[in-house]
């Protein structure tokens, strides 16, 4: 009986699976004869005039090994269009083929993708919700219709039939309401049956990103805003966070300056503030608290579940997996279109396995940063487990680890490798039994050779505490025509700054804080023996190769003093984006610092508080030293890397600051 | 239909090379990268992204336009799916159940 019914459920999830993955892509609403050929330089004009005709796997077909084309989504086409070709244009060497998605199809799709993903984490204890599910439908119901509202200019360019007006024949409002209702309703039975289990399957939501293709919302963000309000009706949440994130949000709501811009979310699509108004600030407000809310929940209520062994081997497997699929969508486009849909991915996939324009391969992951930081947390977990957790790893778990190095290797994250090589060493170290002097000064040491090994400095002192000044010089328009020398050096040129401040504020167009950290750095009285402030944070991003992006950072970030001390608001980017003029308004520059992009976010109050809770965090549970060696690999990295600005790495990072609370030995 | 070309491709073209260009069935239009990206629409309501004033011209000259002729409504079709599933899902569980 039960075998059958074992089989009876395998066979409904295939085909449910076969509708997901098929049925879409292969309809075809038009009748016309014309059929899909190998598609070429000359059939261009073909595909262009023949459009909404022919589906994706017609078009698979006749050109599974066309390495002239490029797949990308037309994420503005209609329902009638979806999965089909839309487009053909010559680009460069390539074909671009564009193939129709649509946001109501999208959200369904992809939600219904997800859940069944979900489905396949084995069954725990069961758990049960105190509450109905149907008001916390509800909530999240509002919340979207207020991120639709808030976000309008983001929407716009993706659907013509955006309406917002609450009526019955509106189906497009009418059909996200029921996605998001049949999603969390299904999702509320799903979770129920694992939510303990939830927290080791947490390696897939590297593979799983759960980006929607056309809106910028996370799967993930979803479910968890609808666990925290789960969460809040039963009266399960942290008071003290919960007041405290009051303040700062009503501050940033208070000193939010409306305007009509609209920041172009890229990669962090899913995970941005698209717009700068009061409803887009209430919704990422209010997700965002939710989201941590969430997690936190499932972490309280997942303590004796956590499984040290079934965690390694899904990191590994999810590391594998993404290597190989990286690879394969590298080479095919049918794969990387389909991965990049089904995934969830914020961006596709890599298009080559080369270097390109002195890029890093990055694969399925939106950056080669994150990609490289995920194999090395990989590779740091699954050693650490092995070696001082004594729990074996097996021949294939062996295998997977190297296609993770393999990948590290690709991913060419040096910091990230170092860091890797540094908390192996720590743990190393602190498991050793000296006393802790000659701990303190062993580690020392080796971290001192490893460093200077690692990070030739071939720059002067002079130079290197300026580089991060003259290159935020160079990405401001700073106003006024600086004189030249006899070589035609302006005072940036010579790395003059001091000359800069002889101007008046008012004429010079720098930011607040270019104009801030030029002041200490030029009038600030040196102590005997102590670097300036400036002079060294610029000296340390030298190495580490990120004096450019700092200094784009201090060109652009121009708060003023609510900001500075709150922040704008939970990933609130567009003031500090598009606010201050610089030659880097345009493309996505990031400030390549979590820390910095937490500075943005929530002022240097916010910050400081945030590095408060993690130094006590760290200090209490000092003799816990996985729990130590995996936070300060995080936090390492995340000082040099936007990681956070990704709902992956963000959970990952939520999941480990709180790891001391598992009992795992 | 100038009038038309005008009010939706914008004055930039010359409509001499719209005339040379529909005796060549094979024409492949080139991007313009000043010309911002219009998105047009046919009464069966497919929909093209033109890169040219060129092509946007000749789109329009066969027909297509800028706003949406849908006879077909997608999210319509979309809302009775979601709610389908959930009915089915509904059946399924109540069966389970039972």
């Amino acid at each position: 009986m039960s075998k059958l019914f074992v089989h009876k459920t395998l066979i409904f999830r295939l085909f449910f699976l076969s509708l997901l993955f098929i049925v879409p892509w292969t309809f075809q609403f038009s009748e016309t004869d014309n059929k899909v050929g190998f598609i070429t330089e000359e059939s261009v004009g073909f595909y262009q005039t023949n459009t909404c005709e022919f589906s994706l796997y017609q078009t698979v077909q006749e050109n599974i090994i066309n390495r002239n084309i490029d797949i990308w989504p037309d994420r503005n086409s209609s329902v009638n269009c979806f999965g089909k070709i839309n487009g053909v244009d010559l680009q460069t060497n390539k074909l671009i083929v564009s193939f129709g998605t649509n946001l109501n199809v999208d959200f369904l799709l992809q939600s219904l993708f997800f859940l069944f993903c979900l489905s396949l984490i084995p069954k725990s204890n069961d758990y049960r919700f105190k509450y109905p599910p149907h008001f916390s439908i509800f909530i999240v119901s509002m919340l979207i219709y207020v991120h639709l509202v808030g976000e309008q200019l983001h929407y716009e360019y993706f659907t013509k039939v955006f309406d917002l007006e609450l009526k019955y024949n509106n189906f497009f409002l009418l059909s996200i309401f029921s996605t998001v209702f049949l999603t969390l309703y299904i999702f509320k039975d799903l979770v129920e049956k694992r939510l303990h289990n939830l927290i080791n399957f947490i390696p897939f939501m590297f593979l799983f990103i759960g980006a929607f293709n056309s809106l910028n919302l996370n799967f993930f963000m979803l479910i968890l805003s609808f666990i925290g309000i789960n969460a809040i009706l039963e009266n399960k949440y942290s008071k003290k966070f919960t007041f405290i994130f009051i303040i700062f949000s009503l501050l940033q709501v208070y000193n939010l300056d409306s305007r009509n811009i609209l920041f172009d979310v890229d990669k962090l699509k899913g995970f941005i503030n698209s717009s700068q108004n009061t409803y887009s600030q209430l919704f990422w407000t209010i997700i965002y608290f939710l989201t941590i809310v969430g997690v936190i929940y499932i972490i309280e209520n997942s303590k004796n579940s956590l499984n040290l062994k079934l965690l390694r081997k899904n990191f590994l497997f999810v590391g594998t997996t993404i290597t190989v699929i990286g690879v394969v969508s590298a080479v095919n486009p049918f794969v990387n279109f389909i991965s990049y849909y089904y995934l969830g991915l914020n961006k596709a996939g890599i298009k080559t396995l080369d270097v390109v324009a002195g890029n890093t391969w990055r694969g399925l992951g939106p950056s080669a940063e994150a990609l490289g930081e995920f194999y090395a947390f990989t590779i740091l977990l699954s050693l650490l487990v092995t070696f001082f957790k004594k729990i074996t790893l097996t021949k294939i778990e062996l295998f997977l680890l190297f296609v993770n190095l393999y990948g590290l290797y690709k991913a060419n994250n040096i910091a990230a490798l170092i860091s890797l090589v540094f908390i192996l060493f720590l743990y190393s170290f602190l498991q050793v039994n000296y006393n802790t002097k000659k701990k303190i000064f062993v580690f020392l040491i080796i971290s001192s050779i490893l460093l200077f090994n690692f990070f030739p400095i071939n720059y002067s002192y002079t130079f290197s505490s300026k580089a991060l000044l003259k290159e935020a010089y160079n990405a401001s328009e700073i106003g006024v025509n600086l004189p030249g020398d006899q070589n035609s050096d302006d005072a940036i040129d010579n790395l003059n700054f001091g000359e800069i401040l002889s101007y008046s504020k008012d004429t010079l167009n720098i930011s607040n804080s270019l104009y801030y950290f030029t002041n200490i750095y030029t009038n600030t009285k040196d102590i005997k023996y102590l670097p300036n402030t400036v002079g060294l944070i610029s000296a340390i991003s030298l190495p580490i190769n990120r004096s450019e992006k700092w200094g784009v950072f201090l060109a652009k970030y121009n708060p003023d003093k609510i900001n500075l001390n709150f922040g704008y608001g939970p990933q609130q980017i567009t003031e500090y984006y598009l606010g201050h003029q610089t030659k880097v308004n345009t493309g996505l520059v990031l400030p390549h610092s979590s820390l910095l992009d937490y500075l943005i976010f929530y002022g240097v109050f916010g910050v400081l508080l945030i590095l408060i809770m993690l130094i006590r965090n760290l200090w209490i549970n000092k003799d816990n030293y996985l729990y130590v060696s995996l936070l300060i690999f995080l936090l390492l990295n995340f000082v040099k890397s936007d990681s956070l600005l990704y709902v992956s790495s963000f959970a990952l990072f939520l999941f480990i600051n709180n790891l001391y609370k598992f009992a795992i030995d | 239909m100038i009038k038309n070309i005008k009010s939706i491709c914008g004055v930039g073209g010359n409509l001499q090379d719209l005339e040379q260009i529909q005796s060549d069935p094979n024409f492949v239009f080139e991007n313009d990268p000043n010309f911002e990206t219009l998105i047009l629409y046919d009464i069966d309501g497919n929909i093209i992204n033109v890169n040219s004033w060129l092509e946007c011209a000749n789109y329009v000259n066969g027909g297509w336009t800028n706003t949406v002729i849908d006879k077909f409504n997608g999210e319509l079709l979309i809302f009775a799916i979601s709610v389908s599933v959930y009915l089915i899902y509904k059946i399924y569980k109540g069966l389970k159940n039972v």
